[in-house]
């Protein structure tokens, strides 16, 4: 763990330097995970092929809960150490958790439609996704809206922080509610209730996305921590 | 501890005087109940059927009309500046301006729900059920909204901001709320009900205890 991570001119500098790498990992996962999870991966026998759409929605809701815990957390270290890159980390992960909510949303209703028989139910678990996205929103529009961007940075990190309690409602909501949604195969670790040829291509989508996550996250910090140096040099200026 | 009281009893004064808004809520209040039934159509039998939910939503709407106004005036005026200076913690100063928030804008709405439930012709044995939850639950909506009051506050658009940010906080209190009016309708289970009455009164405490807190650190942040 080099030292100094915290001060933006060396952040930036590692960032430079794994961005590419983690570019080529991202394709590379995402080539072979989509290979194994359209054409080599077992039909359900009760599914059909439709059971494909899993090896994306289910991906892309555990990344849109792990994004909303980086943005927690994030925040978290941001107001306890006031480190500028903690904050930026926050505000730059946020949009991509968003849009990976969105892809968790609309995968999902696209595969409810067929198995479930409807687009869209007002299921525990379908809410409290809805809600993250929300919360995702609310994030991004109230840390773009403030004059002073160091204030904002505070405010907007409480307002994360508040929002962190959607997310166990989201695990457990399966749990607590007996709902329309199933509950969890995979994260029952001594016996998964999913088959292994099933189980390695989700793994590697989920590998592959995070994997682009963090490729989107070292452009956008780059593009963040620019604009956060020209805002400070703009309130200095002044 | 008496000047708490007497910040309170200033502030609710302030929102029952002229230059408060609290009319200006109960005319949203009665024009979101009077659209509703329009939309829906006036059979009586459904609209009773919903009428709780109607009242829950449009609580919550006339909550996010008035939630704007509690800090922004006294934040812009200097009227802030000057409670700071005085010995009142902030704590007490958001806890005030909470409570006054539900006392003037809340209370007026719980009392009147008999009336107001014409409207929606809310059946008459679940009139008083309704005004229990309101009564239950509409604190967790004043606390819950001050704190997004105070957060909105140097925001650019802080009108528009605070039902954004506020609205994902909201929702668990009109789902237990709601649901428990609803249990009650068409189930007629009264444990159910008064389990979700519990979990209510949860939320609200919940809300009662933190928000104060926290909305008193966010302004502690502005005045840095």
């Amino acid at each position: 763990m080099p030292k100094n991570l915290a001060n933006p001119g060396v952040f930036e500098k590692y960032i430079r330097t794994f961005s590419p790498w983690l570019g080529v990992f991202s394709i590379v996962l995402l080539s072979v995970g989509l290979w194994f999870a359209i054409f080599n991966s077992p039909v359900d026998y009760i599914q059909g092929e439709t059971v494909r759409i899993m090896y994306i929605h289910v991906p892309s809701a555990w990344l849109g809960m792990t994004i909303y815990s980086v943005v927690a957390l994030s925040s978290f270290i941001g107001l306890i150490y006031g480190h500028i890159v903690a904050y930026i980390i926050a505000k730059a992960s946020a949009p991509i958790g968003a849009v990976f909510t969105l892809i968790c949303l609309v995968s999902g209703s696209s595969w409810g439609k067929p198995m479930w028989g409807t687009w869209w139910v007002w299921d525990a678990r379908l809410t409290s996704v809805f809600i993250l996205f929300f919360f995702f929103i609310g994030f991004i529009i109230f840390s773009k809206s403030f004059k002073d961007p160091v204030k904002g940075e505070k405010i907007s990190s409480i307002l994360a922080l508040v929002g962190f309690i959607n997310i166990p409602i989201i695990k457990f909501s399966v749990d607590f509610w007996n709902t329309l949604h199933q509950s969890a195969s995979i994260s029952k670790l001594d016996n998964p209730t999913i088959h292994v040829d099933m189980m390695i291509p989700l793994l590697l989508m989920f590998l592959a996305f995070l994997f682009i996550f963090m490729f989107l996250l070292t452009i956008r910090l780059q593009a963040e921590l620019n604009d956060r140096r020209y805002v400070t040099h703009a309130l200095n200026v002044k | 501890m008496k000047k708490f009281f007497l910040l309170l009893k200033k502030e609710t004064r302030n929102t029952f005087s002229f230059r408060g808004n609290y009319i200006l809520c109960l005319i949203f209040y009665m024009a979101i109940l009077f659209l509703l039934p329009l939309g829906i159509g006036p059979e009586k039998d459904m609209l009773s059927n919903i009428s709780p939910g109607l009242i829950w939503v449009s609580v919550i709407l006339v909550c996010f009309l008035s939630l704007e106004n509690i800090f922004y005036e006294d934040f812009n005026d200097g009227t802030l500046d000057l409670y700071l200076i005085g010995d009142l913690s902030l704590y007490q100063i958001s806890f005030a301006k909470s409570f006054s928030h539900w006392l003037s804008n809340c209370l007026p709405i719980v009392i009147l729900t008999p009336i107001f439930g014409i409207f929606v012709s809310l059946p008459n044995e679940i009139i008083f059920p309704t005004m229990v939850t309101l009564l239950i639950g509409s604190p967790a909506l004043s606390f819950i909204g001050c704190m997004g009051a105070s957060m909105s506050l140097s925001s650019r658009w802080h009108g528009l901001i605070v039902p954004i940010i506020i609205l994902p906080l909201f929702l668990p209190v009109l789902i237990f709320g709601a649901g428990a009016l609803s249990t009650l309708i068409f189930n007629g289970f009264e444990e159910v009900y008064i389990r979700q009455l519990f979990v209510l009164a949860g939320l609200s405490g919940l809300a009662i205890v933190f928000c104060p807190i926290i909305s008193s650190y966010i302004i502690r942040v502005y005045f840095e």
